[in-house]
Formats: structure tokens, sequence, C-alpha cells
């Protein structure tokens, strides 16, 4: 049996973050926890170990960059989201270590894995 | 003549007359006997005077001239002899003293022919020796009324008609020739000098009398013997008589000398020194001329220079000397000029009187110079008694007092009366009585109106004039009239007076400053004295560049050195330095310039410009405010928009995908998805609409301020009274009175814990602003300098030229008062 990627959503709406749980776990991803801003979402990764993070681009306390730059080595994979457009921070995704950019109306499990082959 | 010539011919007259005489006396002549003696005594008298004259006046050689004709007459005498030989020889010799005759009247009285006048001599001697010897050739007795006489030697053919026709011609011939002479000597009597005329007037007329006769006498001849012979006799009269004339026009010298002692007793009884002379000399023409040793020129009674050369012109000139030295000259007609030694002795006698009259002459030149030199002097010059009177003056004095073409006005004038304005001679009058008796030199200037009323303005100077006693006689007062020069000093004071008031009103700043950059005296404006807080005195001498900010100097220092050489300078903005301390910011140029002396100076003009730059400041600090303040709406909204309506659509969207993920295999949990999403939907566009309120409340546009502020005030957490007026104003005036009073109220709602507040919107009394006042009961102490909302209302309010007012004492809450130009000038930038 496939082990499902655990996931880490990390976005300061909650109305997003129950959206986002119900899509991925229906396409098979296991939604292990959330975080509603940066510095809890580096908690979360340094506790739970999550496969992935989806980390929304604008946090209440640093921006999604910010979080990346301060994950270690060994940090799990990351999906950028947010409700702007991707060509907002077309620069700055591609400089980061982030496996690529979702638009929030445009996240499902198939567009997750896409970027995660 | 010489002594030993003269002798001889008086010798010859003496033999010659002798003979005649034998011969005239022993013979029988008839009726020509009378003729005859006369005829030989004529010739007498003229050897006797010529005899006469030639020894007192050797040097003239009339005297020989009429003896030449004495001695040639007694040739004629042999007529009476008994011999053919001797009567014919008579006869043909009878009228050649006509020749010496005729050259003795016609050089008389200098005894020198003229030479246009020899071809009348040759004339008669042609005329005199042809005319008897053709008639002796054709008639045996050419002697008319001789039967008696001896024959004639020289017959040739006794021929009347051939001896009737040489009479004739004869005739003709002498006729002619006495008509020529007889013209000449008219003329030549006319057109004499009166002295001349004296002299040979005598001779001239016997001469043309015996003319006269001897024509006379041959014309009547024709027709009447005894009237023929008497006229032959009055010829012979008048011929007789010619020398004696002849004798006193040469010796007049001699005559004259007798009145050189009538002459020194004229000097003496004071006889004008002309009149005795021209008396003297005979010569009413005569004109004197005095040496002036001062003029080193000659010049006549009067003091006038005479031209060069003093003889001519009619005149002959002697000079007369007084202790070796020339001191006049006689200036008389030139018939005198063969009189020298009388003329000599004449002035000799003259000539100290002559050294008196060239004194006063030369005085009178003198005094001439003088008086020229005073008339034709620009300045003033009048004497005044010690009564104030005039006594004496000068041509200015009478073009100065209007009187210059009436000076019996001045004479005797007060000088006052004449010179000083009436207001001010009582004063004259005072000063000139206190400076009496010694009247010492004084100046004054005074202005009067002349008596063509013209206004003048005089510099007097006077000094006295003091007698051999040491007395005040006279006041000597020199003036200048400077009417044109006070004109001229009124116009230039009036000029600097109005380009100094000029000066000193003007806001502008004037500093005028030599080549070094400093001050001038008196060389800065009361702008610039008053801006940089120093009195204009203590300006002088210091270095402009004192006053401009360390920065700044060198640049000002450049500025003044380029304007020294000519160059004018560009506008520059430099800080300058007060007293106090503070500092302007001034734009001024630095210009060469001349000041009143001509002297090469930098004038430095400036204005102030610190306010202008302040308000540019304040305006750029505005204008910054309100870019940022609009930079920071709009990133809010930017934020609002992603903050809440954006994340509520991406959740929706999410939802939605969900519920239709499950609509077939969960309706239930479908329904609440879908359910939840509609709840989302709603507060999304209840974020929407308000964030739209927030950009623009569509009510402002729609209905207007009041109603906009009572919508405004329903949100509001405490109660708001609103009264404000109904009417609509500018679009810009409403946006602007609503955002005071919302930003006020939101400022109200978090700062001043107030219960309650209250926004007013009026009109101010004068109709041109609109007041937006908010008010509230809070804890007041709000401070405008403090965040960026209450900046930002003050740069929305000046933007429009308002005025932005808090007062907000602590613990007593806050009165906001916004006051808006209804109409609104544009902003200076």
């Amino acid at each position: 049996m496939e082990t499902r990627t655990r996931v880490l959503i990390v976005d300061d709406h909650p109305s997003f973050r129950t959206c986002a749980r119900m899509i991925l776990e229906s396409d098979g991803f296991a939604v292990i926890g959330e975080a509603e801003d940066g510095a809890a979402a580096l908690t979360a990764i340094e506790e739970l170990h999550p496969d992935l993070v989806l980390l929304d681009i604008q946090l209440p306390d640093m921006d999604g960059f910010a979080v990346l730059e301060q994950l270690g080595s060994n940090a799990p994979s990351v999906v950028l989201v947010s409700s702007r457009d991707a060509c907002d921070y077309d620069g700055l995704i591609r400089k980061s270590r982030a496996r690529g950019f979702i638009p929030k109306a445009e996240l499902s499990g198939t567009a997750v894995r896409s970027l995660l082959r | 003549m010489t002594r030993g010539r003269l002798a001889a011919a008086v010798g010859l007259g003496a033999v010659l007359y002798t003979g005649a005489f034998s011969l005239v006396l022993a013979d029988d002549l008839g009726d020509r006997h009378t003729l005859v003696v006369m005829v030989v005594a004529a010739g007498l008298i003229f050897t006797v005077t010529g005899a006469i004259a030639a020894a007192n006046r050797p040097d003239n050689p009339t005297g020989s001239q009429m003896l030449a004709v004495g001695l040639l007459w007694s040739l004629g005498a042999l007529q009476a002899a008994d011999g053919s030989i001797a009567f014919t020889v008579g006869y043909l010799l009878a009228a050649i003293a006509f020749i010496p005759f005729t050259q003795l009247i016609l050089s008389y009285p200098t005894g020198r022919l003229p030479r246009d006048d020899r071809w009348i001599v040759v004339a008669v001697a042609i005329t005199t020796v042809l005319g008897p010897l053709s008639l002796a050739l054709f008639d045996p007795t050419p002697i008319p009324g001789c039967a008696d006489c001896p024959e004639n030697a020289v017959l040739v053919s006794d021929s009347p008609d051939a001896a009737e026709l040489a009479r004739i011609l004869y005739a003709l011939a002498a006729a002619t020739v006495a008509g020529v002479l007889f013209v000449r000597l008219v003329r030549r009597y006319r057109g004499a000098t009166p002295p001349l005329r004296r002299i040979v007037g005598p001779v001239y007329l016997f001469t043309l009398e015996a003319l006269a006769a001897l024509v006379a006498s041959s014309i009547a001849r024709t027709f009447s013997e005894t009237a023929s012979l008497w006229l032959e006799h009055l010829a012979l009269a008048s011929l007789a008589l010619m020398p004696i004339a002849f004798l006193i026009g040469i010796l007049r010298t001699r005559l004259a000398r007798a009145g050189i002692a009538d002459l020194a007793i004229a000097l003496g009884n004071g006889t004008p020194l002309r009149d005795a002379l021209a008396h003297a000399l005979g010569d009413p023409s005569l004109d004197l001329a005095y040496w002036s040793t001062e003029r080193q020129a000659w010049v006549d009674g009067d003091g006038r220079t005479l031209g060069e050369p003093l003889a001519g012109g009619g005149h002959a000139a002697t000079f007369v000397e007084h202790g070796g030295k020339r001191v006049a000259a006689l200036l008389y007609d030139p018939s005198l000029t063969d009189q020298r030694d009388l003329v000599d002795a004449v002035a000799a006698t003259a000539a100290l009187a002559f050294e008196k009259e060239r004194l006063q002459a030369e005085l009178r030149a003198q005094y001439r110079f003088l008086e020229t030199v005073i008339n034709t002097a620009p300045s003033l010059l009048s004497v005044v008694d010690t009564e104030g009177r005039i006594r004496n003056f000068n041509r200015a004095v009478e073009v100065a007092s209007g009187h210059d073409e009436d000076r019996r006005q001045l004479e005797g004038a007060y000088f006052w009366d004449v010179f000083i304005d009436p207001t001010e001679r009582e004063e004259m009058i005072g000063r000139f009585r206190a400076a009496s008796p010694g009247f010492p030199p004084a100046e004054y200037e005074n202005a009067f109106t002349d008596a063509r009323g013209k206004d003048r303005v005089i510099a007097w100077r006077s000094a006295p004039l003091v007698d051999e006693s040491g007395d005040v006689v006279r006041i000597i007062a020199g003036g200048i009239d400077i009417t044109d020069r006070k004109r001229r000093e009124v116009d230039l004071q009036r000029q600097r007076d109005f380009a100094n008031t000029v000066a000193d009103t003007i806001p502008s700043f004037i500093v005028l400053t030599d080549h070094d950059a400093n001050v001038v005296p008196f060389g800065a404006n009361r702008a610039f004295c008053a801006a940089v807080g120093r009195q204009l005195e203590e300006l002088s001498g210091r270095s402009f560049l004192e006053i401009v900010a360390r920065d700044d100097e060198f640049a000002a220092r450049m500025a003044i050195a380029g304007a020294a050489n000519g160059v004018p300078q560009a506008e520059r903005e430099t800080r300058w330095l007060t007293e106090d301390g503070s500092e302007l910011t001034v734009a001024w140029t630095a210009t060469p310039i001349l000041d009143q002396w001509g002297v090469a100076r930098v004038l430095v003009s400036g204005v102030d410009v610190s306010e202008r730059k302040r308000q540019e400041e304040e305006l750029r600090a505005s204008r910054s405010r309100i870019v940022d303040a609009t930079d920071a709406a709009r990133r809010r909204l930017e934020r609002n928009l992603h903050d809440g309506a954006q994340q509520r659509l991406a959740a929706l969207s999410l939802s939605l995908r969900l519920a239709e993920a499950r609509i077939e295999s969960d309706v239930d949990e479908a329904t609440e998805i879908l359910a939840s999403a509609r709840e989302e939907l709603t507060r999304a566009l209840e974020e929407l609409r308000e964030l739209a309120r927030g950009l623009h409340p569509n009510v402002l546009t729609d209905r207007g301020l009041s109603a906009a502020l009572e919508a405004l005030v329903l949100r509001s957490p405490f109660p708001v009274h609103v009264d404000a007026i109904e009417e609509r104003l500018p679009p810009a005036v409403e946006a602007a009175a609503y955002y005071v009073a919302a930003e006020a109220l939101a400022n109200v709602a978090k700062y001043a814990h107030a219960t309650e507040a209250r926004v007013e919107v009026f009109e101010s009394e004068d109709g041109h602003e609109i007041v937006v006042q908010v008010t509230d009961d809070g804890v007041g102490g709000a401070d405008p300098t403090r965040g960026t909302g209450l900046r930002g209302l003050e740069d929305r309010v000046e933007s429009l030229d308002g005025r932005l007012a808090i007062v907000s004492p602590p613990g007593n809450g806050t009165r906001l008062r916004a006051s808006i130009p209804l109409v609104h000038r544009a902003l200076p930038l």
C-alpha cells in the first residue's frame, strides 16, 4: 500500500485551511497539521516532520519566503500558495527552494502531485 | 644848388639884366615900351626871388628853377636891340623862358617834376621854339605893331599867307598847351590836401590868371589891338607877382617857425596838444599816436590800439623821442614832408607834453583794458558806498539785476533794494550797518527776483576799500550768478531724494560696495539694514561678506569680484546671517555701477526668498505626504481586498469544487459545504461594500454632504449629532469636508474615549469658506504632529488653500475646525 503524503497546511485564514484539508484528504493526502503563521509553521515542521508543507506566501508575522529561508537542509518539500497571481511573486518563487506555486482557487491533489514529481 | 653856382648865376643875372635894361630903356618902343619894361622887370623879379629861395632852401630845386626862368627871361630884351641879328635872336628866344616856367609850375612845391607831366614840358618847349621860328621865316615883322623894329634876319620869304598860317598854328599850339596846363593845375588843386592848397593856391592862381590873360590877349588881338595890349599887361603883372607867391611858399618854414613860440604858449595855456600842433603845422588833419610800453603798440589819444604801419593812408609820420625813447608820433599831411625841420622843431617843443599825453594815453589804454575786462567778465562787480548805495558796477551787475536796458536804475540805488529779496532786506540792512565802519571782508549767498521777474541766486564776496587815512570809503562787492548751478544742485538733490526714497521704500535689498566688497558709506538701503538687523552707520566700511553664510562666502566673493571687473553677475541664492543669528535666503545679483562721483562700485541687489523657500519646502513635503498617504491607502486597500474578499472568494472556489466532488457521493456533506460557501460569499460581498464605501461614499456623490455625514454616523459606536448645510458644494469641497469629519470621528473613536460627538458644517460669515467643526467630550490632548491621520487631513485642507485648527486641551474634549475656501486659488509652485 502506497504511503500517503503527510501534509502541513500553513495559512492564516481558517476557512481556506478547512477547504484545503478537505480537498487534499479527498485526493489521498494525509493532512497532519495546520499552522496560522510563520512561527507556528516552523515549530510544526520541527515537531511533525511533514513530507510536504502547503505554505501561504502572505502570513501575519513573516512571509512564506522568510519561512523557507529558515528551514534547514533536511526540510520537507514546500508548495507555495496564495490568493494572488503567480506573476506577483514570479522571480521570488523561482529563486526559492519551493517545489512550486499553486493559486489558492486552483488547489487540488493533482496540482500538488504534479509539482512533487 | 651850391653857393658857388648860385653866386655865378646871380652874377650872370646882374650882367644880363643890366644889358637888358640898358637896351630897353635906350630904345624907343612906342606903345610897347611899357610892356617890354614890364617883361624885363618880371624876369628880374624871378631872378632875384629865385636867388633868395635857392639861398634859403638849397635842398628845394624850386629856387634854382625860378632863377633859370629869370635868366632866360632876360634874353627877350634883345628884341629891343637895333641890330637885325640881335633883334631876331631876342625874338626867337623871348618865349623859351616858358620851358623852365612850365617845369617850375608843375613841380611846385617839391621841385620834382612828376613823370606824367614831362610831356607837357616837352610840348611847351616845341611850341616856344618852333612857333616864333616858323613865323620869323615868313614874316618880315614878326612882332605885330612894331613897324620900326630891325629887319628879321631869318626871313626866308615874305609870304603873308604863310606867315598868317604860321601865326594861327603858333596861336593854336600855345592855346592848346596853355589849356592842358590850365586843366592840369585845376585838377591838381582840387586833389590837394588843405595844407597843400594853401601852398600852391597863390602860385596856381597867378599862373592861371596869366595863362587866361595871354590866351584872351591872343583872341582879342584879332579885333582890338588895345584890348590885347591891356590883357598882355595883366598877364605880365600876374607873372611878375608870381615869384612872390613862390617865395612865400618856399620860405613858409621860416615863417612857421615863428609860430613855435605860439605853440609853447598854447601848450602852457592848456590848449589840447593835438589842436596846438595842428595849428602850429597848419595841418588840421594832424593826428597823434602814442607808444604804449605795456602793450608794445601804438595807441591813439583814447587808448585804442592803432595798426601798423603808422605812416600811409594819406599821412606821413614823424616820431617824437623823450629820454632816448620813442614816446609819440605825429601823423601829418605828406605835403609837410619837405618841412622836416619845422615838424622836428614842433615835435621837440611838444616832447614833454607828448610824454604827458603818452602817459595819459597809456593810462586810458589801461583803463579801457580794465573796463573791457570788467565788463566782459561773467562775475558781478559793484562798488557800494558806506551808505549801501551802488556807485559803480559792471555789465554783469546790470544783467543780474534785470536793469540791463536802463543802467540808471542802478546808479545810486541801495544794494539791498536791487539784490536782496524784500523779506530778507531788513536783515541785510542790519548786517550792513553792523559791519560799519570797518566793513570786514564777508561772503554770503542770496536769492532774489530780478527786475525782469527772474529768480536768481548770487554768491557774493565783499571787501572794504580804504583811503590814505585808512577810512573805508567804498565796499567792493563781487558776485557770481549761481542760479543755474543752484538749480542743477536742486534738480540733482531731487533726483537723489527720489532715488533714495525708492531705495528705502522697496522691499528689495540694495547694498553698494567697493571692489573689495566693503560697504561704502551710506551704501545700504533701509530694507537691507532691517533684514540683517544692523544700523546703516555701522555697516559703512565693513565687508558685505560678513553677513554671508560661511558656506556661501566664496561664491559671494567671486560674484563681487566679477562685478568689480565689469561683468554683471547672474542671480544666485545665498544665505545671509542676521544680527540675531537667524538666516535669510536671498536671491541677489552683483552689478557693476558708477556712483554719483563716477567711482566704479558694485551694486548688490536682492530679495528675501526665505518665505518662498519655506513655502516651497512645505509644498514639497505636503505633496510627498499626499503621495505617501495615497500609496498607503492603496496598500491598505490591496491588503483589505487580499485579506478579505479575495481570501473568502478563494476559499469559496475550493468549497464549490468540494461540493461538486461530493454532490453525488455524499449529498449531505455537499449541502453543508454549499451552505458554508453561501455564508462565505455573503461576508465577501459585505467586505467589498465596506471597501467601496471607504474609497468614496456613493451617497456623498449622489445626495451630498449632509446625507453622507448622516450615513457615516450610523456606523459610529457612540452618538454623533450632525448639523450640516443642505445645499450642494463643489465636489472637492464636499469630499474634503466629508473626510475631515470621517477622520475626526475615527480619531474620536480610537483615542478620545468620548461618550458623544458633534459634527457641524456651515458657511463662514463672509460666505467665502465652508467650516467643518467636529467636537467631542473626550479626553483631549490630541497632537496634530503625531501620527499621519491629522497631518493627512491638514494636507488635504491646505491643498484647497484651507486651514485646519485643533484645540484639544487635555481632559477637556477636542475641537477640530477646518476652513475650506469655496473658490480656491491655484497653489504657488
